[in-house]
């Protein structure tokens, strides 16, 4: 019996001490976004019994499309050092954009939905690439802060889609946009999600096996060593934030096509969210770090974190609290992630 | 002392590998640099030396492409050549090493090495792909000829010490055809033991036929390691001494009084 206690005695603090090493490998290997999002998960199912029921993970998977996509946009500015808070109203200008050109070009030719469809969808890529590229020049070529740019651009872009659509929904796009680009599900696969996988597959070829995507790390990393190696550093910031907001645009596409109407208010939570979304997964507010893939997994992870507050009905203006809590969360515990990995350095 | 003041007067080996003549270079209303013409040699390491403010680091970001002269011509190995980016400079065979080296912190010593040069290939004739083993392969073998030893190369280089640091930087440099290394205060952040190491370095690779021209403060460091010394002074070159025909206390001299 005292040997059973003894052993017991023993086991436990080394489970524990091995457990917890674990977890501080993971901590430092891959940040906050695995330890977090398997807390999550097991705490809602506990919870909720629902939230670990296919229909209920296809909704999410579904949900967080969208997330996903402008998540990925966002990366790319705090790669290059830098933050994108347009983003929502980017989406929200792209929504009544795309339903005003639809809903006019189907309205000139009733039998021509799908040129309808393709012309929204050009014009909504043409609007986030201007966007991008006035963030970009206004960033790198005339030096204005990126916070303040984009905040600037933020009111900008909102007061034209409310002037646009007069604060109203639009209506009149083809009713295919919709079948298409929402409801379809190929191989039980929702359209938004298969979108969001095209968007991740060129976002990893990009970042991960270009020069372009190295020099992007690289110009966030250390702009002056850049651009002493012969990087066009004004080019490759101005592109980043293109991207960024073409990117944007399809998750403004993908929304518009969800809701059935141009919002002006369209994805205003999108901002925070995908800043927390993208510091969750380990991008650094520094520059230069951060996975695409772990960056889905962070959008992923928001979304979750939303749908189980629904299902367990916290209310909704209790979910923005939490939201923000979390983002804040997020940043301490990147600083003290980095402190840890200096740490080990020294060691 | 007349002889020294003699960039007309050939050093060991000879032949001109970069000469620099008139050159000005003007900032706001602020003349950096007063018509300076430098010719560093075939196999020499020069050493460039002066007050904070002497236009050295002007005269090195116009060698190395970083700043384009207002008047003045530059010829490397006899031709007369437009040196406007630092890639235009490493194209002639000039590379440059930064007092803050260059180097991208968060990327790993293959990644350094290749920065802004990354090898790919085309798929389909038109989508690149990096040849991320290549360069992991081209770095080490680099590295082996270099003679530097690394304990690992897939971390990132803000792990690493000061003397590694500069050690891939430099390596870095010798990507490619390159006869000649700027080095802008190489040994200013490092320790005595690493500093050294980082001297036997230059002489083994100048001892390769690679030319150095080297900004520095130290000059222990100038003396044990250069051929000749140039002095600037308020934008003007005061002179070109041979090391070994001059003293510490005669450069110190033209480096405060401006004259021999």
């Amino acid at each position: 019996m005292s040997e059973r206690i003894a052993v017991e005695q023993k086991f436990l603090p080394d489970l524990l001490g091995r457990l917890s090493s674990l977890a501080r490998r993971i901590f430092l290997a891959g940040g906050i976004l695995p330890i977090v999002l398997v807390v999550a998960i097991v705490g809602f199912a506990i919870a909720e019994p629902r939230f670990l029921t296919y229909n209920n993970l296809f909704n999410v998977a579904r949900a967080s499309s969208f997330l996903v996509v402008v998540s990925m946009g966002q990366m790319l500015t705090l790669l290059v050092r830098g933050i994108d808070m347009s983003i929502g109203s980017t989406e929200a200008l792209v929504s009544v954009c795309v339903a005003l050109v639809m809903a006019t070009v189907l309205a000139g030719d009733p039998n021509a939905p799908w040129l309808a469809i393709a012309a929204g969808i050009g014009a909504g890529m043409a609007i986030g690439a201007a966007v991008g590229a006035i963030n970009g020049i206004g960033i790198a070529v005339f030096n204005v802060n990126p916070f303040i740019m984009t905040v600037g651009m933020l009111s900008i872009l909102s007061g034209i889609a409310l002037t646009v659509s007069g604060g109203m929904p639009m209506y009149g796009m083809p009713k295919q946009f919709g079948e298409v680009f929402a409801y379809a599900a190929p191989l039980g696969i929702p359209a938004p999600v298969w979108v969001a996988g095209g968007v991740f597959l060129i976002m990893y070829y990009i970042l991960n096996w270009t020069p372009f995507g190295r020099r992007i790390y690289a110009l966030g990393g250390n702009i002056v060593a850049s651009r002493l190696a012969g990087i066009s550093t004004r080019l490759h910031m101005v592109m980043a934030y293109v991207m960024c907001s073409v990117i944007v645009a399809v998750g403004g596409v993908l929304l518009t096509a969800r809701v059935g109407t141009g919002e002006a208010t369209l994805a205003s939570t999108h901002v925070l969210e995908s800043i927390t979304a993208v510091v969750i997964a380990g991008v650094s507010f520094f520059g230069g770090i951060g996975r695409v893939g772990n960056v889905v997994l962070g959008a992923f992870f928001v979304t979750l974190v939303t749908n189980g507050m629904n299902l367990l009905r916290v209310p909704s203006y209790q979910q923005l609290i939490v939201l923000g809590v979390l983002l804040i969360l997020a940043v301490v515990v990147d600083q003290v992630r980095i402190k840890m990995m200096q740490q080990v350095r020294a060691e | 002392m007349d002889q020294v003041l003699a960039p007309s007067r050939p050093a060991a080996g000879g032949t001109s590998l970069l000469k620099a003549s008139g050159i000005v270079k003007s900032f706001g209303g602020n003349r950096a640099l007063n018509g300076v013409s430098l010719d560093v040699h075939e196999n020499e390491i020069m050493a460039l030396v002066g007050d904070n403010g002497a236009g050295k680091s002007t005269l090195v970001k116009i060698l190395s492409g970083a700043e384009v002269p207002d008047e003045g011509t530059i010829h490397v190995s006899g031709r007369l050549a437009a040196i406007q980016s630092p890639h235009d400079a490493h194209d002639l065979g000039i590379a440059t090493l930064h007092q803050n080296l260059g180097l991208v912190d968060c990327f790993d010593v293959p990644q350094n090495v290749f920065l802004g040069r990354e090898l790919s290939t085309k798929i389909l004739g038109v989508l690149p792909l990096l040849r991320r083993a290549e360069m992991v392969e081209r770095t080490k073998a680099l590295l082996r000829e270099l003679d530097i030893r690394m304990p690992y190369l897939d971390r990132p280089v803000s792990t690493m010490s000061g003397g590694q640091r500069q050690a891939v930087a430099i390596s870095r440099l010798l990507l490619g055809d390159i006869k000649l290394i700027i080095m802008d205060e190489p040994m200013a952040a490092l320790g005595v033991h690493e500093g050294q190491k980082v001297l036997d370095l230059i002489q083994r690779l100048s001892l390769r036929g690679i030319s150095f021209l080297i900004v520095s403060h130290n000059m222990e460091h100038v003396m044990s390691i250069s051929n000749r010394v140039a002095v600037l002074k308020n934008g003007n070159l005061v002179g070109v001494v041979p090391t070994e025909r001059t003293t510490r206390q005669d450069i110190t001299s033209m480096i405060i009084h401006g004259r021999v």
